[in-house]
């Protein structure tokens, strides 16, 4: 039986008037990765502040390690932070930086001398024990208030933002080394960041959050590919995802997406949709699954259309061409390698029925 | 440009005259003798420089000096401490009424505290307390509380972050103020120092009033140099001379930290 | 939950110096205004007696002299350092490699006390061993400059030697004021063609709003509570003729034994105070309000 690293029931929290935090209810496992990510003002850091014991919550319960902490101080929860401006303490060296938890727990010195060193060994980062902070890099910088985590072996580790003042080469670098840190260390973990590709490949379980509230709680592969509403689906993936205005019908005792492409409506006959069911709805479709066309047929359950290019961009991997279906709507799809489009130009190009979301079109909930 | 130049330079060294003349004079017939200045000599070189006017301004003034020490050290070691916990407190613990304690000190900061010389000489009396430099000292750290504000404006811009990773660290609210923040205080201190220490150097009436006799600090003894003059023939080598020994420490501050200083100042008077 | 000292922390720091602070600096007002509407003469008495005090004091020749003196002494207080402040920080704006030693002659006064530089001036203004007697060494054997000895002209000697104590740092807050505005809009500003008096003018000595109100915030409390300069320079003579209200009020409270007339004098000194500091603090906390 795993045990329950971090549970959270209820947990709600409002500045006056303004609600901040609704109702939140998560639970993950010892050892677990958690991401909390959404734009900003979504109340992630918020729920950060509210684990760590840096504020109070109106309403609700958290228990960490199977002890119920909402009412201890910061000290007494066993939780550590990395924050996003690193937060060390400019008047001491890295060494005093790192034991500094340490001391205020009053551990004997040689005791707290050792734990420094193998925290400093594991991050490499020995050679800078006797440096100030200012003396440092961005990145080592990084270390150093990870190191200062690590020190206390906590139950909990609580990450703010903290790779947001990294240029784009050392994010990707330090993003690598927290991977491989929490995977030897197996601590629990909750990660905010409003960078959905940190989100997808560090965590375990994705909170995908707005307003608030939770979206939708998930494994990244369900967070991606099965959107619990427009939000998530909008909010998560890179380029966005394609969401279309449809109309759902049933015709002839089947259920239909009629799409209007360039004026002319199409219908897209759909299996997997409540059966009777009819309304405005709204397509999601990532531009993975639009394809330009390839031989006379579309494949099995596609759906082919005929639009003329509005933009190319190459990345290197892969082109991505954005054609015009009219009324404002645009779609894009991914080309493999290079792609023979031009501007102005029509293209066919096949909409995959695989990892297709539609969505009520008032409410934005996943209909299928 | 050169005539450019010279419409910059001329009323620049025309006033600059005014403001360094006065001091330059003072140092040049300190060293008279006070019958040169009798006959009239206030612009030459001193005939024959002497220093019996530095001696007997030392005589009249070096116990009041002394005491201006006495009573200046602790009174701003004690007052910039308490401003900056005060300061330090009202800043980043926020807590209902924040607002209306902020406002509080920044009027008191206006008030002109020689009025309240009347209500602290009936309290004195009826307390039974003498006059003495303890009760001068007590009087300056109470009066110097809207000094808070000072550390105050320096704490906004005080990292937030750094004190959330103190708190997640486990460090309480004294282990935060002293290993943290007053570590990081230093250059608001060397302002806050070196103008309460001016100010309590140069202070006056508090001084006068709140001691006797002996322990007079400087500028009172310094008046009374003056006073006694008053009427007969005045000894201004000697008045001088004294009125230098008063100035030399805060002239002294400002010449080695004036920097600190002025910008002090001037960011105090343009505080929000 | 948290304990009753983590909850009132913040109060429980402040509360001693609050306390001391209440009671010295605004029950001691309070107390001072009691003592104003009292019969108090040597020892202050309990016997109430409303606005006798202030009646008194209104009648007094003496303190509606020295209520003129100040507000003539005030006016050219304010202005003068003003005016002269301005040239001298637009001047010393100019980028010179004199700046430092300018600034030292210029800002020296303010590490002085009061009683010091009316020491200094005192002995400068000398009819017969001062600067007059320079000047009549110099060569005008029939220079004379008593105003120290003058009814009429005392006061203004005391202007003389403030002027001479704060116009160094109305120029300091002047100065940078100036040196505040962003480098951008100046190199704009020449682009555009604006140079010498015109980039003052128009693009520079605009921006100064705010410092010209901190300088007047400084100012104007300073005018109004000068006490030591006169001590020094003047003693209030010749007879009362250049007396401030400070020294009346000292003086009754003190050397007259008129406790209940030098409540009144204090209370009225406190609400000219107040004038300035009531308007500034409210006006600052609305402005704060409002804009989130």
């Amino acid at each position: 039986m795993t045990t329950t690293g971090l549970r959270i029931t209820g947990l709600s929290k409002g500045f006056g008037n303004q609600a901040v935090l609704h109702h939140i209810d998560l639970e993950i496992e010892e050892g677990e990765f958690l991401i909390l990510v959404g734009p900003s003002g979504c109340g992630k850091s918020t729920l950060l502040n509210l684990i760590a014991g840096l504020e109070q919550a109106d309403a609700g319960e958290i228990h960490i390690a199977g002890h119920r902490v909402d009412a201890l101080s910061p000290k007494d929860r066993d939780i550590a932070m990395v924050f996003q401006n690193y937060a060390l303490y400019p008047n001491m060296t890295v060494a005093q930086n790192l034991g500094f938890g340490l001391e205020m727990q009053r551990w004997p010195r040689a005791e707290r001398e050792a734990r420094v060193l193998d925290v400093a060994e594991m991050l490499q980062i020995v050679p800078l024990l006797a440096r100030r902070p200012a003396q440092l890099s961005g990145g080592q910088r990084q270390r150093v208030a990870m190191g200062r985590a690590l020190a206390r072996r906590p139950k909990v580790f609580l990450f703010d933002e903290p790779l947001s003042n990294l240029d784009a080469k050392l994010r990707a670098e330090m993003r690598a080394e927290i991977k491989l840190l929490h995977q030897r260390l197996r601590t629990t973990a909750v990660y905010v960041t409003h960078d959905q590709v940190e989100a997808m490949t560090l965590g375990h379980k994705i909170a995908v959050m707005n307003n608030g509230q939770i979206q939708q709680f998930g494994t990244p592969e369900k967070i991606y590919h099965r959107p619990a509403n427009q939000f998530v689906a909008a909010f998560m993936g890179s380029p966005a995802i394609n969401l279309l205005p449809a109309q759902w019908l049933q015709q002839d005792g089947r259920a239909v997406l009629r799409l209007a492409i360039q004026g002319v409506t199409q219908d897209w006959p759909v299996q997997d949709l409540a059966p009777g069911g009819h309304g405005a709805v709204t397509l999601g479709l990532r531009p993975e699954n639009v394809c330009p066309a390839e031989g006379d047929e579309p494949p099995l359950g596609a759906l082919r259309v005929i639009a003329p290019v509005l933009l190319i961009e190459p990345t290197g991997a892969d082109t991505y061409v954005v054609v015009d279906l009219g009324g404002g709507q645009r779609l894009c799809a991914r080309a493999y390698g290079a792609s023979r489009a031009r501007v102005g130009v029509p293209l066919a190009l096949d909409l995959l029925p695989e990892a297709r979301s539609v969505f009520d079109a008032r409410s934005g909930l996943r209909l299928n | 440009m050169m005539w450019r130049r010279g419409l910059i330079y001329a009323p620049l060294a025309l006033f600059a005259v005014y403001f360094a003349m006065p001091l330059l004079f003072m140092l040049l017939n300190s060293f008279k003798s006070a019958a040169e200045l009798q006959q009239g000599g206030f612009l030459g070189w001193p005939r024959a420089p002497d220093l019996d006017a530095w001696r007997e301004a030392w005589n009249a003034l070096g116990g009041g000096f002394k005491n201006s020490l006495l009573l200046a050290v602790p009174v701003v070691a004690l007052s910039s401490l308490l401003a900056a916990l005060n300061g330090f407190v009202l800043c980043k613990l926020r807590f209902r009424g924040s607002e209306l304690v902020f406002v509080l000190l920044l009027v008191a900061l206006f008030l002109p505290i020689k009025v309240y010389l009347l209500p602290l000489a009936i309290s004195l009396a009826k307390l039974g307390l003498a006059k003495s430099l303890g009760v001068l000292i007590a009087i300056h750290v109470i009066y110097s509380l809207p000094l808070a504000l000072f550390f105050r404006n320096h704490y906004l811009g005080f990292p937030d972050e750094l004190l959330r990773a103190a708190r997640v660290d486990g460090a309480g609210f004294w282990a935060l103020f002293t290993r943290i923040v007053l570590p990081l205080s230093k250059p608001v201190f060397v302002v806050v120092v070196i103008l309460q220490f001016t100010t309590i150097w140069n202070e006056y009436l508090f001084g006068l009033v709140f001691t006797s006799g002996d322990s007079r600090p400087v500028t009172a003894a310094l008046a009374q140099l003056g006073a006694s003059g008053e009427g007969g023939v005045r000894q201004y080598n000697v008045e001088m001379a004294a009125a230098l020994l008063a100035a030399l420490p805060t002239l002294a501050v400002y010449l080695l930290a004036g920097r600190h200083f002025t910008r002090g100042l001037v960011a105090g008077a343009v505080k929000g | 939950m948290k304990t009753f000292l983590e909850r009132w922390q913040p109060q429980l720091l402040l509360a001693p110096s609050l306390i001391v602070c209440l009671l010295f600096f605004y029950g001691f007002m309070l107390w001072t205004g009691w003592i104003s509407l009292t019969r108090s003469g040597m020892l202050p008495s309990s016997e109430f007696v409303g606005l006798l005090q202030y009646q008194r004091l209104f009648a007094d020749e003496r303190w509606l002299g020295a209520l003129g003196n100040l507000a003539r002494f005030a006016a050219l207080f304010v202005v003068i350092p003003l005016i002269l402040g301005l040239l001298l920080a637009i001047l010393l704006d100019q980028k010179l490699r004199a700046e430092g030693a300018l600034r030292l002659i210029y800002l020296h006064p303010m590490a002085l006390s009061l009683i010091v530089t009316g020491t200094v001036w005192r002995w400068l203004l000398d009819p017969e061993l001062g600067l007059a007697q320079g000047l009549r060494e110099l060569g005008l054997t029939s220079f004379r400059f008593d105003w120290l000895g003058d009814e009429d002209l005392a006061l203004y000697t005391l202007v003389i030697a403030a002027v001479w104590q704060i116009s160094g740092f109305v120029m300091a807050v002047f100065l940078a004021g100036l040196r505040g505005v962003d480098e951008a809009i100046v190199q704009a500003a020449r682009l555009d063609g604006a140079e010498g008096f015109t980039l003052y003018r128009r693009i520079l000595l605009p921006t100064l709003g705010p410092s010209l109100f901190s300088a007047l915030l400084v100012l104007l409390p300073a005018a109004i509570k000068s006490f030591d300069l006169v001590v020094a320079l003047t003693d209030g003579g010749p007879g009362h003729a250049s007396e401030l209200p400070a020294l009346y009020m000292f003086q009754m409270a003190f050397e007259r034994s008129r406790l209940g007339l030098g409540a009144a004098s204090a209370m009225v000194l406190l609400m000219m105070v107040l004038s300035v500091a009531l308007p500034y603090v409210y006006a600052r906390q609305r402005r704060l309000r409002s804009a989130p």
